[in-house]
C-alpha cells in the first residue's frame, strides 16, 4: 500500500507577503493584479474569508464586501522563489516529488502504513520543516493514492494534518460531494446531480457499464475513483511530462475595442508563445485564440497550423486569421489569450516537414539571434516592433 | 498602504557568508537604517540576476528593493507610506 503525501501551502501568495511585511500579520490581506487595472483575487488571507472572499473574484467585488482589506499587488518572481525553496525542502524527504501547482506538491515515500504513528509523525516533520526554515505554513494529507491525500490536505486548514488510513478510505469518500473527486468538475457534477448522484457513496453505487454509456471512457475512471482507487504514480522531480499545451493570457488595463491595441496584444502573445515554445523544444500543430469580453463572456477559436512551428511571425498571422473569425466584437475586449496545441518534440516536427525553403531559412535564423539576445540579456531585452506601442 | 516607485537609491551594503546583506539606504536625502530583513529572494533573468529584499527601515517603514546585477544599480521598489 503506497504513502503518499498532498503538501498545500496555507494563503500561500498572502502568506508571503505577510511574511515579507509582518505588519500585515492578523490583517485582511488581498493580493490581487496592479491597482491599476481590473484584476482579480489570487490570493487572500484567512481573515477576509469570514467576508465570502475567495481567489478568482473581482477584486472591485472583493473590496465591496471587505473595504477594510489590504490590497496588495502580487509579485510572482517573489512567489517562484519561496516555491522553490518549498521544494527544495520536500526533495529532502523524497525524490519522488511531484510539484503540482506553484503552492503544492505530493510526496511519496517508502510504504509505512505497518509502522505505527509513522506516517503521522513525517507529516508533521514536513510540515515543521516548511515553518522553521521559511515560516509558512502548510497543511499536509497523507493517504494510500493522490487523489485521498489531496482530499486530506484540504480538511484541516490552515496548518493542519490529515491522514487518512487506507482502511477509512470509503468512509471519508462516501461522505463527500461528487464533486471532490477529481475529473468531477461544474458540467459532470451538474450531470451527476440531475440524475440524483449527490455524493460519492451515490456515484460508486451506479453501475458501471451505465457511467461509460453517460460520461464514456471517463465513466469507468469515476467508478474506480468513487471507490478510492487512483493508481496515478507520484512523479519524480526530474521526471518531466511532455506538456500538451503553452499558453498567454493577457488582462487588459481597461476594455478595449481599438483594433491596433489589440493587434499589438495579439502580437506580443504571438512573440511570448513562440518563444516559449523554442525554448521548451518543442513545435505546435494548433493554435487557440481566446477572448474575454467587458461582461466575462468567453470566446474561443481555434485553426491547425499546415507545418508544425515555433515562429512568432507564423503565430501571429494565424492569430490574426483567428481575429477576423471572431469580428465583430460583441462589446470591449477585457483579455486576450493565445495557446499553442498538438504539441512536438522539435526533431520529431523538423522530420515531418519535407523542406525548408529560403524563407523559412530567415525567419529560423532570426528567432534564433532573438534567442541568444534574450537567452543573454533577458526576455526583454528585444521584440518586434509592431508588439510596441 | 504600499507606494510602488522604482526609483534609483543608493545602499550601503555587507557581503557576508557569500551574501549580500543591505545595512543602510539613501532615498530622496534621507538615510534609512536597515533594521531588519523581512524577506529575500532572486529572480534570474539571462546572464544576470536581481537580488531583492523586503525590509524593515527607520520609522518602522517596510521597503522592498533590488538589486540589478545588469548595471549594479540598486531601485527602491516599494515603500510604505508614512
Amino acid at each position: 500500500m503506497r504513502t503518499i503525501f498532498h503538501v498545500d501551502m496555507d494563503a500561500f501568495f498572502a502568506s508571503v507577503e505577510v511574511l515579507c511585511n509582518p505588519k500585515l500579520r492578523g490583517k485582511p490581506v488581498i493580493v490581487s493584479g496592479s491597482p491599476e487595472t481590473r484584476s482579480v483575487v489570487s490570493s487572500t488571507t484567512y481573515e477576509t474569508r469570514k467576508f465570502g472572499i475567495r481567489s478568482g473574484m473581482s477584486a472591485v467585488e472583493a473590496r465591496m464586501r471587505c473595504p477594510q482589506a489590504i490590497f496588495v499587488e502580487g509579485n510572482p518572481k517573489k512567489y517562484l522563489y519561496y516555491s522553490m525553496r518549498i521544494q527544495e525542502i520536500l526533495f529532502r524527504f523524497s525524490p519522488q516529488m511531484e510539484p503540482f501547482s506553484i503552492d503544492e506538491a505530493f510526496l511519496e515515500v517508502a510504504p509505512c502504513w505497518h509502522q505505527a504513528g509513522r506516517v503521522e509523525s513525517l507529516a508533521f516533520q514536513i510540515k515543521q520543516t516548511i515553518k522553521e526554515e521559511l515560516f509558512l505554513t502548510a497543511s499536509v494529507g497523507a493517504a494510500a493514492n493522490k487523489m485521498m491525500a489531496k482530499i486530506g490536505s484540504k480538511m484541516n486548514k490552515p496548518d493542519g494534518v490529515t491522514v487518512i488510513r487506507p482502511e477509512q478510505t470509503q468512509k471519508v469518500l462516501w461522505s463527500l460531494p461528487v464533486e471532490k473527486i477529481w475529473g468531477v468538475g461544474e458540467k459532470t457534477s451538474k450531470a451527476l446531480n440531475d440524475l440524483g448522484v449527490v455524493t460519492v457513496q451515490d456515484l460508486a453505487q451506479i453501475p458501471v457499464e451505465w457511467l461509460i454509456r453517460v460520461f464514456g471512457k471517463n465513466g469507468e475512471a469515476l467508478r474506480w475513483l468513487a471507490q478510492g482507487i487512483d493508481p496515478t504514480p507520484v512523479k519524480y522531480f526530474d521526471e518531466e511530462e511532455p506538456p500538451k499545451s503553452l499558453g498567454h493570457d493577457i488582462t487588459l488595463e481597461k476594455d478595449s475595442g481599438d483594433e491596433q491595441v489589440l493587434l499589438q496584444t495579439l502580437c506580443y502573445l504571438a512573440d511570448k508563445v513562440a518563444s516559449r515554445l523554442r525554448r521548451e523544444q518543442y513545435k505546435a500543430g494548433q493554435l487557440t485564440l481566446k477572448i474575454k469580453y467587458s461582461n466575462f463572456r468567453l470566446r474561443t477559436s481555434q485553426m491547425p497550423l499546415l507545418n508544425y512551428s515555433n515562429y512568432d511571425t507564423d503565430f501571429f498571422g494565424i492569430a490574426q486569421t483567428l481575429w477576423k473569425k471572431m469580428l465583430p466584437l460583441e462589446r470591449g475586449v477585457r483579455m486576450l489569450g493565445l495557446s499553442a496545441s498538438k504539441l512536438l518534440p522539435i526533431e520529431i516536427a523538423n522530420a515531418q516537414q519535407t523542406f525548408f525553403d529560403a524563407e523559412e531559412k530567415k525567419v529560423v535564423g532570426l528567432c534564433q539571434a532573438i534567442d541568444r539576445i534574450r537567452h543573454r540579456f533577458g526576455q526583454t531585452a528585444i521584440a518586434r516592433g509592431r508588439c510596441i506601442e | 498602504m504600499n507606494q510602488a516607485l522604482h526609483e534609483p537609491i543608493e545602499v550601503l551594503t555587507k557581503f557576508q557568508h557569500g551574501q549580500i546583506v543591505p545595512l543602510r539606504i539613501r532615498w530622496n536625502d534621507r538615510v534609512y537604517n536597515v533594521e531588519k530583513i523581512t524577506g529575500n529572494w532572486f529572480h534570474r533573468d539571462g546572464d544576470f540576476k536581481e537580488y531583492f529584499f523586503a525590509a524593515l527601515v527607520t520609522g518602522n517603514r517596510l521597503v522592498e528593493i533590488h538589486l540589478d546585477t545588469r548595471d549594479m544599480r540598486w531601485t527602491l521598489d516599494r515603500i510604505d507610506e508614512e
